[in-house]
């Protein structure tokens, strides 16, 4: 079946799992700076906001990618769930589902 | 000095391997290069060079660097998304526009969209949309700080309206593309009536202008908007006439439309005498090879320098107006500007004139 075991974006999905994927928002608008990035939703009202030696993490987001393929951010004192949970909440970032 | 600073606004054109500097510039140095570059809105350029290895850097100016790109990122990327604001706008309103300038270049014609910045917001609208298009922004939260100089002027004659939007960006409403004469005689129906390109950021789709019609406005831009020509209005002429993007034939005609083969010209050798780049041998170069231009059209570039350059344009446009109403009509406007106009600007009609007397003169 084309596209199975693609990555399905469902924003929905709330059942408690864990989300399988991630990858940076359509709406994202960023500028990398260096080895930094900054970004922000270009739907909100949030300032940009810049993630200090994010620039990796950020280009590896532009495919589906489970967090085990992510690259560590050094000096990023959160752990990399937590990282990408904020990025979503601040709406660059979607969560994939596999359904 | 000069030559780091046209280095780093050449950044990328000469080859990856080019240097800028083989050891750390001493901090008199430095310092000075740093406040060029920001006032060149160039740190993205910086960035890059610095990046690469192509300007060695210690700690310090590292650290400095860092900061300033990401000062410069910010700015970007909040005027981007004022951008995509304004044109949802303007969309709503049913308005025609196009984007100009900053976003519509960095995306498009630069490898990262990182190393071209910009200071605003530029959208260009049809004259005849042009109270429609300042009503739905105004409606969205947009301010207008300073009126027309006479009701009606903008719509028929103007450059461009300055608003300040609700989170305090500038946004330059254009109804064309350059102030003066060249502005006069660019007949923006038929630009906006060429097929727009398209860009996406954000996920939103963008109307620019098309390749061909980039080129000659930032020409344009470069020769005609500030003196001396901001290094980044330069490199866009450089990085578009070396990446043929674009139609040079189409390029060259559009150019001849608009009287601005002079412009096109001398925005070709700005490329060389400032940042030292070399594109004589390039197809747009090519294309405007024997193609000569009127001696008053050349002179006229000469009232777009000077100190007192936003009169001395705007008085020769009046050359560029056909028929004795509309020459009376802009000189009229021009000499005795509306009383919102001079109180927004805190003039009396008489301060107002002897601004514009003493510009003109040099003196101020």
């Amino acid at each position: 079946m084309p596209g199975a075991g693609q990555g399905q974006e469902d924003q929905n999905a709330t059942d408690g799992a864990a989300p399988r994927r991630w990858r940076r928002s359509e709406h994202a608008i960023w500028r990398e700076a260096l080895d930094d990035v900054v970004v922000a939703d270009g739907r909100g009202c949030e300032a940009p906001f810049a993630l200090a030696g994010g620039a990796r993490l950020w280009r590896a987001l532009s495919e589906p990618v489970g967090i085990g393929d992510l690259p560590v951010i050094e000096g990023e004192t959160h752990a990399l769930s937590e990282l990408l949970e904020d990025l979503c909440q601040r709406g660059v970032v979607d969560r994939l589902w596999d359904k | 000095m000069t030559d780091v600073l046209a280095g780093v606004a050449a950044f990328g054109i000469a080859g990856p391997g080019a240097k800028l500097a083989s050891e750390p510039l001493e901090v008199t140095a430095w310092q000075t290069l740093v406040r060029q570059v920001a006032a060149e809105r160039i740190e993205g350029l910086l960035a890059a060079a610095v990046g690469c290895g192509a300007l060695p850097t210690d700690a310090g100016q590292l650290a400095s660097v860092r900061e300033m790109a990401r000062g410069r990122a910010k700015v970007d990327v909040a005027i981007e998304r004022e951008t995509l604001r304004a044109s949802a706008v303007l969309t709503d309103a049913r308005v025609e526009h196009r984007l100009l300038k900053g976003p519509a270049l960095a995306h498009r014609f630069y490898p990262d969209p990182s190393w071209r910045g910009f200071g605003d917001v530029d959208l260009l609208v049809a004259g005849t949309a042009w109270y429609r298009a300042i009503g739905a922004l105004e409606s969205s939260g947009a301010r207008r700080p300073l009126p027309e100089l006479r009701p009606g002027f903008d719509g028929r004659f103007g450059k461009e309206a300055t608003l300040l939007t609700a989170s305090g960006i500038e946004l330059d409403l254009h109804r064309t593309l350059v102030v003066g004469p060249y502005g006069l005689w660019i007949d923006p129906a038929r630009l906006l009536a060429r097929p727009p390109g398209l860009l996406k950021v954000g996920g939103v789709q963008l109307p620019v202008l098309d390749a061909a019609a980039a080129f000659v406005h930032a020409c344009y831009n470069a020769v005609l908007a500030d003196d001396p020509p901001r290094l980044i209005a330069v490199r866009d002429v450089a990085q578009m006439a070396l990446g043929e993007w674009f139609d040079p034939d189409e390029a060259v005609a559009l150019a001849a439309e608009w009287r601005g083969l002079a412009v096109v010209a001398r925005a070709l050798d700005l490329v060389r005498t400032r940042l030292g780049i070399d594109v004589s041998t390039t197809r747009v170069a090519a294309a405007l090879t024997g193609k000569g231009t009127p001696m008053r059209d050349r002179l006229l570039m000469w009232t777009y320098r000077g100190a007192g350059r936003g009169y001395t344009s705007q008085l020769a446009g009046v050359l560029a107006l056909r028929g004795t109403a509309d020459k009376v009509a802009y000189l009229s406007s021009l000499a005795r500007p509306q009383s919102s106009y001079l109180e927004a600007r805190g003039w009396s009609p008489r301060r107002y004139l002897a601004h514009a007397a003493r510009r003109v003169a040099g003196r101020a």
